[in-house]
C-alpha cells in the first residue's frame, strides 16, 4: 500500500484560454482555473465563508454554490475545464439553497457579524423554531485548522462525526503541538476562538506561552515554540527587514 | 499448486473428481445460526459418523442469502436431489441422516409442499432467477474446486484468449449498471478508467453495504466469495490495473474471513499475484475492512478510508475513474456488480440483454424485510413489478394488518404507498416516484407503522451518520430530526411539515455529497403520499398507533371474538371484559402504547384521537 | 480479559503494532489493531501510532473518534448490542434498548460501573428475518422481547 504521492497531470484535450458565459456575460479563463476566482475577477458577488485565498479549499460551508449547466457546484472547489461552460450565480435552486445554508447558520451561530451580515444582504431572519441549545457559534469551516496545517503545527484537528463535530487538541486536553502562533484565532469567521495577546505572553486553548526578546531589539516577538522549529527566524521582522536592507549596502554588515 | 499456463490450469478443471455423491447443506446464515443452525450441523454430523459410511455432511455457514427464507429456518438443503428442509430440529437430524444423506430420499414432512420437496413450486422461489446467487447451496464457499466444478474461472480463462480490449467491449455492451444503488453504467466507468492516464490502476470492490435491512452483499461475500475475486480480476485485466482491494464492512468479520481466505488460495495457484497463468498480467488483491462509518460506502469516502484518513467525502469534479486513490485512476464497483461480469464474460452481452428490461438489463438481488410473511432475499429480474416481490414472493403483510408502504433503497431512498406497488423495480422508474433503487433493499410496511416515525427513524440513521464536514447536512439534519422528534412526541406545531419541506430540498440541493443530497428522500417522499398523517402529528395524533400518548385505542365489539391476547399486554391494565367476551378500553387508563394494536390478530382494536382533557 | 484500567503494557503494543508496515495508510489498520487487544484505544497507544506513523497526533485522534468500531473509552467485559436496522425498529428495537437499559441500570452506549456489562447498538447485522436482533458478545439471538432479554441477562 506504500504510494509516493505524485500528482498525475490530467489529460486535458486542450490548455490554455477558453471562454463561456457566467450569468449571461462572456467571460474567458484558462483551463483550471477556480470558477470562484475567475467569477470574482469579473465582478460577480459570490460569498464565502470557509473559502480562503491563502489555503487550500474545503467546500463545506456550500455557500459559494453556483449553477454550472444545471448542476450546483461550489465555486471555490470547481476548475473550469471546457469551452463554453454556462455559470449561473444565481436562481431558484441557488436562492433556496443559500437560504438553507444562512439560515442554519443563524441557527448555529447568532451572533456572528459575518453570519448577521449576510442574512441582511439575503433578507433572511432566524427562525425560532430551528433554535438550539448548543449555539456555540462555531460554523466547523476548519479555517483554523488549515491555518495550523499551513503553518507547519497541526496542533489542532476538526473531531468527531455530525453535528458533534467540533475543533480541539488531541484526546480533548489543551494541544501539545500548538506553537501559540495565533493564526487559527485570527482566521476565524466568527471570532470564535479566545486568545490573549499582551506584550511579554499570549494565551490560547488553554495554554500559556511567554514571548522570547529579540536579540538585538530586546522587544519580545515570538513564542520559545515559534522559535524551536526549523528554520525559525531568530530575530524580530523589524530586525530583519533592517538586517537585510543593511546587507544591500553593506557589505561589511555581512561580516559581522 | 501453482499454474504456470492457462492449460494447465484448464487441465486441472477437467480432470477434478466430482464432489461427493449426495451433499446436505445447512445454512449458516445469521437467521439460521440465530436459530441453532451449528448444533443442528452438529448434530446431523453426529448422526452420519453413527452410520459409519463414508458419507459428506458440510455446513454451508453462506448467510441468508443461501437459500433465501430466513424466516423459516434453520434450513437444510440436499444435492444432488434438491429437496428443500424449513424449519428443522435438531430432533429431525437423524431421520434426515438415514433417509435423504444415505438413500437419497426427502423427508417430506419438512418441506413446504410435502408433495413437492424440491421446492419447485415454492411461491417464494417461483418468480426468482438466481443467477448471481446460482451457487448459493450448492457449494462449499471456502471450496476452490467447488466453485471451479460450478464453471468458476471460465471466465477468466476465456479472457485471456480473446484478450482485454474483447472482454471490455463485452461488458461495455452488455449494459450493466451499477448495483451499488446509483445504476450508472459501468460500461462508461470501465472506458473511462480504461483510458485514463497514470499508474498504478486500482480495482475496487465496494462491500460495505450498510442500509440497515440489506445483506445481499454479505450473503454474496459469504456464499461466494470466489466470483467476487474473478469479477474484479476481470475488470483489472480489461482497464489495465494492477492493483485490487476489496472494502469491507466493519460488523462483517465473516465477509472478510471468507474473502481473505478465497484470496489466499487464489494466489496460491497462481490466479492473483505476479505473472498469472505464466500470462504477464499481474494483479494483486487485498480485503480492507472498514471502521464502522455508512458513509464509507460513499466512493471518494471510501477511497479516503483506504488512504488512512477519515472517510469523509470531496467533491467530485474530477472523477475517480481519473484521479481516485491516491490520486490514481480507480474504478470501483459494488461486490454484485463484480460477480456480474464472469456471466457476462462468459456468456456475452447480448445474453445479458435478454434477461431484465430495456436499459435495465440483469438481475438483482434484493432484501425483502419488514411486515411480511416470508423474508429473505431474493433474486429478480430488473424490471420486475414490486407487487410481485411483495406479494407473490413475500406472501403479503402478515395476518391481520393491511400493506401501507414499502421503503426502497435504504436511508437514501423513499417510501411509496400502495398505489405505487405496480411500478417496476429498474433504475429509471423509481426515481421519477421519489425513490431510488439503491442497493436493493425493500422493506414492508403495514398500517402499524407510523410514517413520521419512519422518516424521523432514517432521519436519526443519517444523522448519526453523517460526517460532519458539511454544513446543510451537518446542521440540516439536526434540525430536521428535531422537528420530527417534536411531531412523534406530541410537540408538533402547525407548520412543522412545511418547514421540514423546505429544509429537506435545501439539503437536498446543497449537500456536498451523495448522502447528503438523498437524506432529503426519506423525509419528502413521506410528506409527498402521506401529508395526512403529518398534518395530524402537528395536531398530535398518530393514526398508526406507534407513537407513544398520540392516540387512544377503541375496540370494535363486532369485529373482537373474545380471544384476549390483548389484554395481559395492556401495561396499565386498561383493557377489561371476561373471557371469551369482547373486550373494552377504558380511555382514562390508556396510555397510548399500542401494544394491544400489535397483539391484536382480528383489526378489532384501532386508534383515535385523544379528546382534549383526556 | 479486559479491566477498566488496564496497566498499560508498551512491549504489549510493540507485538501488536510491529507487524504492521509503518505508513501513512496503515492508521486505520493499527488502529483496529489495538483496539482488538484492548477493547478501547488508550491514549498511550495512540501516542505510539503518532511517533511510528511520523503523523500528528491530531490526525491519529481524528481518525480515532471518525470510526464507531473505534472506542476512546473502555468496553464492558460482556456487550449486549441491540440491532438498530430498519427491520428491528418496526419489530421493536427501542423498547427492547429501553428494558436493557433498565434492566443493566446504563444507558445506551455506556459501561457499567464494575466494567461488568456493556450496551450498545449497531446499524443492521443483516439478520432482519429475525427482528429484533440482540447480540451477547457477538453471539446472535433473534425475535427477542423484554421477557426474553431479562432472561439472557
Amino acid at each position: 500500500m506504500s504510494e509516493p504521492k505524485i500528482k498525475t497531470p490530467l489529460p486535458e484535450t486542450i490548455s490554455g484560454n477558453i471562454s463561456g458565459l457566467i450569468d449571461g456575460s462572456q467571460v474567458s479563463a484558462n483551463v483550471g482555473d477556480i470558477l470562484l476566482n475567475v467569477a470574482r475577477e469579473h465582478g460577480f458577488r459570490i460569498p464565502t465563508l470557509c473559502y480562503h485565498p491563502g489555503l487550500t479549499s474545503d467546500g463545506n460551508c456550500r455557500l459559494c454554490l453556483v449553477e454550472v449547466n444545471d448542476r450546483l457546484v461550489s465555486s471555490c472547489l470547481y476548475p473550469l475545464r471546457t469551452p463554453g461552460f454556462e455559470v449561473k450565480t444565481n436562481s431558484p435552486r441557488l436562492k433556496r439553497s443559500r437560504e438553507l445554508v444562512i439560515t442554519l447558520m443563524l441557527s448555529r451561530a447568532p451572533k456572528s457579524k459575518v453570519v448577521l451580515s449576510l442574512a441582511e444582504e439575503f433578507n433572511l431572519k432566524p427562525d425560532p423554531r430551528l433554535a438550539r441549545t448548543k449555539e456555540d457559534q462555531c460554523l466547523r469551516c476548519g479555517l483554523c485548522v488549515r491555518a495550523c496545517q499551513a503553518g507547519g503545527a497541526e496542533a489542532i484537528s476538526l473531531v468527531g462525526r455530525g453535528s458533534e463535530r467540533k475543533v480541539c487538541g488531541p484526546f480533548f486536553e489543551p494541544p501539545i503541538d500548538c506553537v501559540g502562533c495565533l493564526a487559527c484565532a485570527k482566521v476565524c469567521p466568527t471570532s470564535v476562538i479566545d486568545f490573549i495577546e499582551q506584550r511579554d505572553y499570549r494565551a490560547i486553548w488553554e495554554r500559556h506561552f511567554p514571548l522570547v526578546s529579540c536579540p538585538i531589539c530586546s522587544r519580545p516577538f515570538a513564542t520559545q515554540e515559534e522559535l524551536a522549529r526549523p528554520n525559525a527566524d531568530q530575530i524580530c521582522p523589524s530586525c530583519r527587514r533592517r538586517a537585510m536592507a543593511q546587507a544591500l549596502y553593506d557589505v561589511d554588515y555581512l561580516r559581522r | 499448486m501453482r499454474f504456470s499456463t492457462p492449460q494447465d490450469f484448464n487441465q486441472y478443471i477437467s480432470s477434478l473428481p466430482p464432489s461427493a455423491a449426495r451433499r446436505l447443506w445447512v445454512c449458516g446464515g445469521p437467521g439460521c445460526l440465530a436459530q441453532g443452525a451449528e448444533k443442528l450441523l452438529l448434530a446431523l454430523r453426529n448422526e452420519a459418523s453413527k452410520t459409519n459410511k463414508d458419507v459428506s455432511c458440510q455446513l454451508l455457514a453462506v448467510p441468508t442469502g443461501c437459500l433465501g427464507l430466513c424466516e423459516r429456518g434453520p434450513m437444510v438443503a440436499c444435492q444432488p436431489e434438491g429437496y428443500v428442509y424449513e424449519k428443522v430440529k435438531i430432533e429431525d437430524a437423524q431421520e434426515i441422516v438415514v433417509e435423504t444423506l444415505i438413500s437419497g430420499r426427502p423427508v417430506s414432512r419438512l418441506c413446504q409442499d410435502p408433495k413437492d420437496p424440491t421446492a419447485s413450486n415454492h411461491p417464494f422461489y417461483l418468480p426468482q432467477k438466481r443467477l448471481i446467487m446460482r451457487r448459493f447451496g450448492r457449494i462449499n464457499p471456502d471450496s476452490f474446486e467447488d466453485y471451479l466444478r460450478t464453471s468458476g474461472y471460465e471466465a477468466l480463462l476465456s479472457a485471456l484468449s480473446i484478450g482485454p480490449l474483447e472482454v471490455f467491449s463485452r461488458v461495455e455492451n452488455s449494459g450493466l449498471r451499477g448495483r451499488g444503488g446509483g445504476g450508472f453504467p459501468a460500461g462508461r466507468k470501465w472506458r473511462a478508467c480504461k483510458d485514463a492516464i497514470g499508474a498504478p490502476k486500482y480495482v475496487l470492490a465496494n462491500g460495505d453495504e450498510g442500509d440497515p435491512g440489506a445483506f445481499m452483499n454479505r450473503s454474496l461475500m459469504e456464499g461466494d466469495p470466489f466470483s467476487i475475486i474473478e469479477g474484479m480480476t476481470l475488470g483489472a485485466y480489461a482497464v489495465g490495473a494492477s492493483m485490487g482491494y476489496i472494502y469491507v464492512r466493519h460488523e462483517y468479520p465473516l465477509s472478510v474471513e471468507r474473502l481473505k481466505l478465497a484470496i489466499k488460495t487464489a494466489e496460491n495457484f497462481g490466479l492473483l499475484g505476479d505473472d498469472i497463468l505464466g500470462t504477464g498480467f499481474n494483479f494483486n488483491l487485498s480485503v480492507i475492512e472498514g471502521g464502522g462509518a455508512f458513509v464509507c460506502g460513499e466512493s471518494t469516502a471510501l477511497m479516503a478510508s483506504i488512504e488512512g484518513r477519515e472517510g469523509q467525502p470531496r467533491v467530485k469534479y474530477v472523477r475517480s475513474v481519473e484521479r481516485g486513490l491516491w490520486e490514481k485512476p480507480t474504478l470501483l464497483q459494488n461486490v454484485e456488480s463484480w460477480a456480474n461480469i464472469p456471466l457476462i464474460v462468459q456468456h456475452g452481452s447480448e445474453w445479458f440483454k435478454q434477461i431484465g428490461a430495456p436499459n435495465n438489463p440483469g438481475t438483482k438481488i434484493f432484501s425483502l424485510v419488514g411486515q411480511v410473511k416470508r423474508s429473505g432475499l431474493a433474486e429478480m429480474p430488473l424490471g420486475s413489478i414490486i407487487r410481485t416481490l411483495v406479494e407473490d414472493v413475500g406472501g403479503g403483510p402478515q395476518k391481520g394488518r393491511t400493506l401501507k408502504a414499502v421503503q426502497t433503497g435504504g436511508p437514501s431512498g423513499g417510501c411509496l404507498p400502495t398505489s405505487a406497488l405496480d411500478l417496476p423495480l429498474d433504475f429509471d422508474s423509481l426515481p421519477e416516484a421519489g425513490t431510488i433503487m439503491g442497493s436493493g433493499g425493500l422493506i414492508v410496511m403495514d398500517n402499524l407503522s407510523c410514517m413520521v416515525d419512519v422518516a424521523r427513524y432514517f432521519t436519526l440513521f443519517l444523522k448519526n451518520e453523517s460526517c460532519g464536514k458539511c454544513l446543510p447536512c451537518r446542521e440540516g439534519l439536526e434540525v430536521a430530526f428535531n422537528i420530527l422528534d417534536d411531531l412523534c412526541c406530541g410537540r408538533g406545531q402547525t407548520g412543522h411539515s412545511d418547514l421540514l419541506v423546505n429544509l429537506a430540498q435545501g439539503i437536498q440541493d446543497s449537500a456536498l455529497c451523495g448522502l447528503g443530497q438523498s437524506a432529503a428522500n426519506p423525509v419528502l417522499s413521506t410528506i409527498r403520499y402521506f401529508r395526512e398523517e403529518y398534518l395530524e402529528h402537528e395536531e398530535g395524533f398518530c393514526r398508526a398507533g406507534r407513537c407513544q400518548g398520540l392516540f387512544l385505542v377503541k375496540i370494535d365489539r363486532d369485529k373482537c371474538n373474545g380471544c384476549g391476547a390483548c389484554q395481559p399486554v395492556c401495561p396499565a391494565g386498561a383493557i377489561t371484559g371476561r373471557e371469551r367476551e369482547p373486550r373494552t378500553v377504558k380511555v382514562e387508563k390508556c396510555l397510548g402504547c399500542g401494544a394491544c394494536l400489535t397483539a391484536c390478530r382480528f383489526r378489532a382494536a384501532s386508534t383515535e384521537r385523544k379528546v382534549a382533557g383526556v | 480479559m479486559l479491566v477498566n484500567t488496564p496497566d498499560f503494557d508498551k512491549l504489549a503494543l510493540g507485538e501488536i503494532l510491529d507487524p504492521i508496515e509503518s505508513q501513512p495508510a496503515n492508521l486505520l489498520p493499527m488502529l483496529q489493531a489495538i483496539e482488538g487487544r484492548y477493547r478501547y484505544l488508550p491514549k498511550e497507544a495512540m501516542v505510539e501510532v503518532a511517533l511510528r506513523l511520523k503523523i500528528p497526533k491530531s490526525r491519529v485522534f481524528a481518525v480515532a473518534n471518525f470510526y464507531k468500531a473505534l472506542s476512546l473509552t473502555p468496553k464492558g467485559e460482556r456487550i449486549f448490542t441491540v440491532c438498530q436496522g430498519t427491520a428491528c425498529h418496526l419489530r421493536g428495537a427501542p423498547s427492547l434498548i429501553a428494558s436493557l437499559e433498565k434492566a443493566l441500570g446504563i444507558s445506551l452506549g455506556q459501561c457499567s460501573k464494575d466494567g461488568r456489562n456493556g450496551l450498545e447498538s449497531v446499524n443492521c447485522l443483516g439478520a432482519c428475518a429475525m427482528a429484533p436482533v440482540v447480540t451477547v458478545d457477538g453471539e446472535v439471538h433473534g425475535a427477542m422481547t423484554a421477557k426474553k432479554v431479562s432472561e439472557l441477562i
